[in-house]
This record gives structure tokens, C-alpha cells and sequence, in this order.
């Protein structure tokens, strides 16, 4: 059995005269969102920031590998630190901060840090939450104890205050194989995973505890699959939709996330062009009326998390089967 | 349903009003008709124990206090040490190991119940003795009491000093009897007002040392009495057994005892310091002698007259610059320094006050500071340490100029070389090498260093320079700023750079323990002398950490302990002069500024000059309290 055994029987349209071959749950969502304006802009508002993720990652690279490009951090120009918006250039379309840096290239090198961190913590985040809650509420008895045991403990303590208790324990690891460095924004990323997986495991807890009731299930049983195999290709499949809904909300708040941790001076290393380096920059150039480099940040953080909050919402509508209707 | 919206509506009402019911304003009915001096403490207070102070907030609050044999003049400048509770200078012997001093006879502490009751019910109190210094030099020595600054002073120069550490370590932290049993051969008490200071070797900054408020006199009555017994229950007091004993320091108001112009009256940690005026302070007059241009400045008006001025200083504990500047621009406080973010909109390009501040009768002190910071290499770092060259390209490469005027807002000056520009011995020892930018010369001696790295097998042939890690003290953003211009300069020459923010303890930890590769500190004076800071660099002092770059330079060393041998500092300026410039050569450090310190002060505010070194000069402040309410200030 696969998902596409739980799609709706097929339906009639236009006026019911013919027969419209069946679609899977998928396929419905696609169909569903393509039509949806409001998820298309938003879609394409992310689509968007990655491709600016991506030019940032190029230049990076480029900067790396190329003497004549230089590194964002051998941009400062102290003839014009601290200036205001202007058009004279479009290194001063949104004013230059302390050092002379461009306001402008420090926003859209930001974002790369933001989905990064958005991304990678979500990549940590929602398999632990799937997998978990998966066998969890598929086998039940210790295992499930000691599961909800164990998220309902962490859920216990803050989240905020965890990620800083992570967040400083990393720095005394040396870096993993040499290279995977937990001080830096890695461990940003491995520390949001750790603290918000415990929502999708419950969820997907829930979900398979119901699931593993259904004839499906219980015919696979019966005729002598094994659990683990009856897990991995029929109940987990039909949980996937929570997995890309939680993907979708579990992203804002890890790029929150990460611009508060930058904020207590916890979150991206130093000198690392982050929205959260930038506010955290600004709270103190705010006393002297400099409000662009705050507003830069805070403006583009607002979009990114304004886009994917109603992008998921529409998501979780399209392949939630009783949002449907309401 | 009715009743349940109109509760819901009161608690509600309630909740939110209860700030302003249960939040009670501070009660200060005590200060009415007092002088109170208001103002703020920067950071929490460690230390109120005199021995244990390591940090310049305890250091400031404790200069309330405590008194040293020796002070500061309060206005000359060269700085000039003059007699505190010392009856004149002291007497030195021709070989200079044996310093003979004199101790005032009217001094009196706080009364304090460890000196008995009176017969009209008040505490007794006593005057100082030449015993209370040489208990005070036996807590320095004190293996169970963490002394770490006070001892480094005087650990190998005075005699026995060493041995006195060790020997106490045998004895339970409980067990003050060790006082009484192990003897200090180099502090004695010649007679009740006369102590004498036996040296291991020739020491010609013992008077310095001598003016530091950590070696302030202690009643052996306080450890009996606050350290050694406990309340009955029955207003007596009971003995506490030695094993039981939880504290070897004083950590309690009560317990401090001192001989300064106030006392300490109330301490709530973290939050809020008094100070009230001592009743009976000895007879302490205002100098009528000052600096050029003193007189002009109003800073000798109240020459003759008797100390101090104020009847009580409060001090709250504020952190953040933020808002310790909301408490100035509001008249909660008398002065202040000027936060950096600020600076432009007080201060003009040409380093004046602006006039819109002149016009509130605000005016403007401009001091330099006795430090220098510094980007420190650990000379046992593969890497950094390994390399001359490559601690000469980073110097070259760095715009220091730059860095103070983006950084500092223009607040410092560069430092030339390893002894601050007021002290004697900078101008002999002149320039740097490597106190310039230079990219292009900067580039070749980082091609330099990396094949000096290839050819010590450190790194391959070809193989760029590792990335250098910067350890850095604090977390705000003025150290995020440092941390980034550094790694911006670095860069210029190829050189990469990874910041690590610590906390101060973290750091510290790092740097004692030397894991470390590069990290930014600095050192401030502790007394007018270029050997000050020449000891950071003297190999034996590795031990001890305060040579944290593990420098070693067998001509240093020797020079260091030449110097010593010369009382008069005139001699010693050559030999200064000549370590300074090593130091310039080997760069164990990048020097970067000399800072300058800026405080405004409101119109109300006399007699404030800033002293690059004492500590505990409120004593001469005066606040014209009518003006201050006049002009809407704190009553």
C-alpha cells in the first residue's frame, strides 16, 4: 500500500458529465495550491530569497577563490561609515553601518544565514520528530513511555533557555572530523533541531496511533508483513504531509530563532553578515536616530517569515484532508 | 455570568496596577538634610574583603573604606605619593631592602561590635596599630584566602613571603591561629606605631605598592569576632568550630571595619551600595596645591578645608551604558562617562563638548588613562609564537589610527610602545618599528613567516597561514566591533581570522591556563612606573601569569632584574627604554590605544579630577546640593 491507496474516490466535474481520472493526495495539493494566488506570491517570495541564498553562497565562493572579489568583511569603508540611505549608489541604497559596510549587500548576505539555519535545523528537526513520533505510536508499550518520557521532559524546560544552555555547551566542542564546527553556525542549526523536533513527534505520534488502526494496517498484518516494514511503507508515508506542514512553520521559527540568538551575541559568529548580527548591531545605533540598518534587517526578516507563515498555512490546508471544506 | 466578567475585569485591573501598589519607592528618609552623592557602579561587586580585591569596581567601592599607608596627591600631576595613614615617608635603608614607616596615631575604625560595647550601649572601636598591617600582609600570604593580585605584588619581594604561603597551607581554612603561630619575617611591627619592611631583593616600587588600599590595615577582633564565632540567639556569641568555620574572606557589611572617610552601611548584592560618612574620620584637609591650571578650573576653592565633603553616597549597579546614561541626562547622577554610541552628539569633531551641553552648565574632563591595549600572541602557539615575522606582518598591517577613531570614537592615542606615553622611559624608548602601516612590507614578512612555518615543518610548502584564533573578553557589541575590525585588518595580508567571545571568566580561564592563540587585553597601571608593565614580559612571571604571552628573552630578564637594583628612576630609564624596544621588535604584542577617559559633569558637581591611578578619592568631591535641587536634581 502507498499513499495513493488514501485518495479521495474519483470526482465529477464540469457539471458531472464525464468522469475525471483519480488523483493522489499529492497530486490534489499541487493542484490545490497552484490555484491558490495568496500561496503562488508567497511561493515565489521564497523562491526568490533562496535565489538571493544562492547568489550569496557564489559570491562567497567567488570571494574564496578569487583575489579580485573581495570578502564582505574587507568591504569597510571608513570614509563612509554611518550613512544614510541615499541613491547615490547602490551601496548606499540603505545607508552603510559603523565600519562603511553596504546596509544593502549585509541584508541579502543575511539571508543566506537565515535559510540556512531555517533549512539545516529543520533538516535535524523533522526526521528525529517523524521517526520518533513514528515509533512511538506505532509500537506503543515501553518504547512509547520512554519517548513521551523523553519529550515531554525536554518540552519541560524553555526552549529559549535550552538553546542557550546548547548553544554553549558547543563552544567547547572542537570541531566534529575537523570540520564541522558546533561554534559556529552548525551548531546554530543542530541546536534549533535538537530543542523543536518535540512538536512533530507528537503530532505524528497522534496521527500514527490512529493510522495504525485502519484495515490497511491491520491487513497488512494479517497477512504476515513485518512492523517494521508495515512502518516504513505504509503508516510513515501517510504522516508525510505533517512532516512538510511542520517543515514549512518549523522554518520561521528557527529563522526567529536564529536572529534572537544573534541578538545575545549567541547566534552566527561574529563579522557573519545574519539579520540577528544586524539587530543586534542596531540596538545600540538606534540612540542616535540610525534606524536603517534595523529596519533593513527587520524588513526582510518580515517578508521571509510573513511568506512562509501563509504559504504553510495554505500547505497544511491542501493536504489536510478535513480543512478542506472549512 | 455577571460576576464572573466584573472579577475577571478586577484582577485583570488589579494585575495591571500592581506595580505601582506593591513596588515601594525607596525609602530615604535617613538622607534627609545629608549631602548624598548619587551615582552608578558599572559591574557587579566581587570583592568587599580588602586582600581579595581583584577588579576596579571592588577596587572603587572599596577606596570608601579602606586606606593604605600611602595615597595619591589628589591634584598633582606627575602623580605624587603622599603619606595616608603612614606619619611621613618612609625611612630606607642604604641597600633599599629595609623600608621603616611610621604610622599615624589618630586613626580610628568604624565602630564595630567585635570591638565590645560602650558603656552608653555603642559599639567600642580602636585606633590602628602596626599589628593590624602585619595581619593584613599575613591574609596577602594566606593560602586559603584567594589573593591572587595582592599576593603578585609581594609574593617574591617580600621576605618570607613565599614560605608563609606554603607553611599556611598546612593548616585548616578554619584554623585562624596560623596568624598567631607562622611568623612574616619581611613585615614587622617595630612598636605599636612602627612597622618595617625586610625585602628579598632590591624592590624600588615598594612605595607603590605600599599606596594600594588591598594592603589596608584589618583588627585581628574582626576574624575572631565575624569570621571565628556566630550569634547565640541570646545577643552573645559562640565560637564556631574550626571544621565548620564556611569563610575565610569578609563578606558581609558588618564585618567590614575600616579607617576610610565612609563606611559601608548597606550592600545589596548586584543592586545598591551606601556609603555614610565616617563620624570619626581623622582630620583629613583638601590639598592647596594642585596642577597647572587647577586654580583657573575652580579645583583649589576648597583648599584647607576638612574631609570629606558628602554625607553619604548611593550607588546602584547599572551595566548597561544605556541606561546609565538616561540617569545622567535625567540628574539622577552628579557624573558620567560617555557611552560610544553617543559620543558624536555630545562631543564635537574637535573633541570639544558641544555647546547645546555647555548651555545646561555640563562641562567637560578630558584625562588620559594609564593603559595600553594590546593584541596578545601566545609565544608557545605553533603558529603565532613560532613566527616573528608573522606577528611583525599583523602589526604592520593594522591601522591603529583607524581603529581608535571608528572604534574608540577618537578616544585614545596610538601606543607606541609598551610603556604608556605619561610614564617615564616612553619617550627614550620611542617608536616602534612596526608602530606604522605598511601593507606591502606587511605582505613580504607574512610570505616570510610562511616559509619560516614550511621550513619548521608547521605548515606544507605553499600552504597558506592557519586560521589565527582571536579570543576576546564580554559579548556587547563595542567587542563585536573590535572583533570584526581586527579580522577585516588581518585579512588585508591574507591572514583569517576566527573570533571567539568569552565571558571575562572564560577568558581568563583560557589565558591562565594558556589556551589561547591571540586575544585582546590590555594592562592598567598600577602605579606610575614603566616596570609595571615591563613585568608582563619578565620570563619568571610566566608562573605567576602575569607574563600570560610566555615571552622569554634572556636579555629582558636580565635587564628587568638590572633595573631593580636602582632605586633612583632615573637611572632606571635607560634600561626601560632599552626592554621597551625589545618588546617593540619581538611584538609579543600588537600595542593599539592609550585610551583617554571623557566624563561630563553636572554644574552642581566640585573638586572632581580624575585620577589615572588611586582609588577611594570621593573624599574630595563636593556637591552644592541647593544648586542640584534648583536645578531639578535629586534632594
Amino acid at each position: 500500500m502507498t499513499p495513493e491507496h488514501t485518495t479521495l474516490p474519483p470526482q465529477q466535474a464540469d457539471g458531472g458529465d464525464h468522469l475525471v481520472s483519480g488523483r493522489s493526495l499529492w497530486g490534489d495539493a499541487r493542484r490545490r495550491i497552484m490555484r491558490d494566488p495568496w500561496a503562488m506570491i508567497c511561493l515565489g517570495i521564497i523562491v526568490l530569497y533562496a535565489l538571493i541564498a544562492i547568489g550569496g553562497v557564489c559570491y562567497e565562493l567567488a570571494a574564496e577563490h578569487y583575489d579580485d572579489v573581495p570578502a564582505f568583511e574587507e568591504t569597510s569603508d571608513y570614509d563612509n561609515t554611518n550613512r544614510h540611505p541615499s541613491l547615490e549608489s547602490p551601496r548606499f541604497y540603505l545607508g552603510t553601518d559603523w565600519a562603511g559596510k553596504s546596509v544593502l549587500y549585509k541584508t541579502l548576505l543575511g539571508v543566506k544565514v537565515s535559510l540556512t539555519v531555517g533549512f539545516m535545523a529543520n533538516i535535524v528537526a523533522i526526521p528525529l520528530g517523524v521517526i520518533l513520533g513514528a515509533i512511538a505510536g506505532f509500537y506503543g508499550k515501553w518504547i512509547d513511555t520512554l519517548i513521551v518520557w523523553l519529550f515531554s521532559t525536554l518540552a519541560s524546560i524553555p526552549g529559549i533557555m535550552l538553546l542557550i544552555a546548547l548553544r554553549y555547551a558547543f563552544e567547547e566542542i572542537p570541531p566534529i572530523f575537523g570540520i564541522i564546527d558546533l561554534a559556529g553556525v552548525p551548531g546554530v542549526c543542530v541546536a534549533l533541531g535538537v530543542v523543536s523536533w518535540i512538536g512533530t513527534c507528537r503530532l505524528v505520534r497522534a496521527e500514527v496511533m490512529k493510522i495504525r488502526e485502519l484495515d490497511y494496517v491491520i491487513a497488512a498484518r494479517a497477512i504476515g508483513t513485518p512492523k517494521f516494514i508495515i512502518m516504513l511503507r505504509h503508516v510513515i508515508p501517510n504522516v508525510l504531509h505533517l512532516a512538510i506542514i511542520n517543515f514549512s512553520l518549523g522554518f520561521v521559527w528557527a529563522v526567529k530563532s536564529e536572529v534572537i540568538l544573534s541578538y545575545l551575541g549567541l547566534g552566527v559568529p561574529v563579522g557573519v553578515p545574519s539579520w540577528g548580527n544586524m539587530i543586534n548591531a542596531a540596538r545600540t545605533d538606534l540612540f542616535m536616530g540610525r534606524w536603517w540598518e534595523l529596519t533593513a534587517a527587520v524588513g526582510a526578516m518580515f517578508f521571509l517569515v510573513l511568506a512562509l507563515n501563509i504559504f504553510g498555512d495554505r500547505l497544511r490546508d491542501s493536504l489536510d484532508p478535513k480543512l478542506r471544506n472549512v | 455570568m455577571k460576576w464572573f466578567y466584573i472579577i475577571a475585569l478586577m484582577v485583570t485591573l488589579g494585575l495591571a496596577s500592581a506595580p505601582f501598589w506593591l513596588l515601594k519607592a525607596e525609602d530615604t528618609s535617613r538622607f534627609e538634610g545629608k549631602i548624598v552623592q548619587y551615582n552608578i557602579y558599572p559591574s557587579k561587586v566581587n570583592s568587599i574583603d580588602a586582600v581579595t580585591c581583584g577588579d576596579t569596581t571592588s577596587a572603587a567601592i572599596q577606596g570608601n573604606f579602606y586606606e593604605g599607608l600611602y595615597t595619591y596627591h589628589y591634584l598633582k600631576r606627575p602623580m605624587e605619593v603622599i603619606p595616608d595613614l603612614a606619619d611621613g615617608m618612609p625611612e630606607i635603608s642604604a641597600d633599599g631592602l629595609m623600608y621603616t614607616v611610621k604610622i599615624k596615631k589618630d586613626v580610628k575604625y568604624f565602630r564595630n561590635p567585635c570591638f565590645g560595647k560602650e558603656s552608653d550601649r555603642r559599639y567600642k572601636n580602636r585606633t590602628v596599630t602596626a599589628d593590624d598591617f602585619v595581619l593584613a600582609f599575613k591574609r596577602v600570604g594566606d593560602y586559603h584566602i584567594n589573593t591572587r593580585l595582592s599576593l603578585a605584588f609581594v609574593q617574591d619581594k617580600l621576605l618570607g613571603m613565599e614560605e608563609y604561603h606554603r607553611k599556611t597551607r598546612n593548616y585548616a581554612p578554619g584554623d585562624f591561629s596560623r596568624y598567631e603561630k607562622e611568623d612574616l619575617p619581611g613585615v614587622v611591627a617595630v612598636d605599636e606605631h612602627t612597622i618595617q619592611f625586610k625585602l628579598a631583593k632590591p624592590f624600588p616600587q615598594l612605595l607603590y605598592v605600599l599606596a594600594m588600599q588591598c594592603y589596608a590595615p584589618i583588627p585581628r577582633e574582626v576574624i575572631s569576632y565575624h569570621l571565628a564565632t556566630k550569634d547565640d540567639g541570646k545577643g552573645g556569641r559562640i565560637p564556631i568550630p574550626i571544621k565548620e568555620r564556611s569563610s575565610t574572606e569578609i563578606r558581609t557589611p558588618e564585618a567590614v571595619v575600616g579607617t576610610g572617610a565612609f563606611m559601608l552601611t548597606e550592600w545589596v548584592r548586584g543592586s545598591k551600595i551606601v556609603v555614610e560618612r565616617h563620624p570619626e574620620y581623622r582630620e583629613v584637609r583638601y590639598p592647596s596645591e594642585g596642577a597647572p591650571g587647577d586654580r583657573e578650573m575652580g579645583l583649589l576653592e576648597d583648599a584647607g578645608k576638612r574631609l570629606p565633603f558628602v554625607d553619604a553616597k548611593h550607588m546602584t549597579c547599572v551595566t548597561e551604558p544605556n541606561p546609565q546614561w538616561m540617569l545622567f541626562l535625567t540628574k539622577q547622577r552628579d557624573y558620567a562617562l560617555i557611552p560610544p554610541q553617543v559620543f558624536q552628539t555630545v562631543i564635537s569633531p574637535s573633541h570639544e563638548l558641544l555647546d547645546a551641553w555647555g548651555k545646561q552648565g555640563i562641562s567637560l574632563r578630558k584625562d588620559p588613562y594609564p593603559a595600553i591595549y594590546w593584541i596578545a600572541f601566545n609565544m608557545e602557539d605553533k603558529i603565532v609564537g613560532a613566527s616573528k615575522s608573522l606577528r611583525q606582518g599583523l602589526y604592520l598591517s593594522f591601522d591603529v589610527e583607524e581603529y581608535i577613531k571608528t572604534v574608540w570614537n577618537g578616544r585614545g592615542k596610538r601606543g607606541l610602545n609598551i610603556i604608556p606615553s605619561t610614564f617615564k622611559g616612553h619617550k627614550e624608548a620611542g617608536r616602534g618599528p612596526y608602530a606604522h602601516v605598511d601593507i606591502e612590507t606587511a605582505k613580504k614578512k607574512i610570505a616570510q613567516a610562511k616559509e619560516e612555518l614550511a621550513a619548521a615543518g608547521v605548515i606544507g610548502p605553499g600552504e597558506d597561514i592557519p586560521t589565527i584564533t582571536l579570543d576576546l573578553g564580554g559579548r556587547d557589541e563595542l567587542v563585536r566591533r573590535i572583533a570584526q575590525f581586527i579580522k577585516g585588518e588581518f585579512r588585508k595580508v591574507g591572514v583569517r581570522v576566527k573570533i571567539e567571545l568569552n565571558d571575562w571568566p572564560t577568558l581568563l580561564g583560557k589565558i591562565n591556563n594558556k589556551r589561547f592563540q591571540t586575544c585582546t587585553l590590555g594592562w592598567h597601571a598600577d602605579y606610575p612606573d614603566a616596570e609595571n608593565f615591563l613585568q608582563n614580559f619578565y620570563s619568571p612571571n610566566i608562573d605567576l601569569n602575569t607574563n600570560y604571552v610566555s615571552y622569554i628573552n634572556k636579555e629582558f630578564d636580565r635587564l628587568f632584574e638590572e633595573s631593580s637594583k636602582h632605586p633612583n628612576v632615573k637611572d632606571r630609564v635607560p634600561i626601560y627604554a632599552q626592554m621597551a624596544q625589545m618588546i617593540s621588535e619581538d611584538v609579543p604584542v600588537i600595542l593599539l590605544a592609550e585610551p583617554v577617559t571623557y566624563v561630563l559633569l553636572r554644574p552642581w558637581t566640585h573638586n572632581f579630577k580624575y585620577h589615572p591611578i588611586a582609588y577611594g578619592l570621593g573624599r574630595y568631591t563636593r556637591i552644592d546640593l541647593d544648586a542640584r535641587v534648583k536645578a531639578g536634581g535629586r534632594k
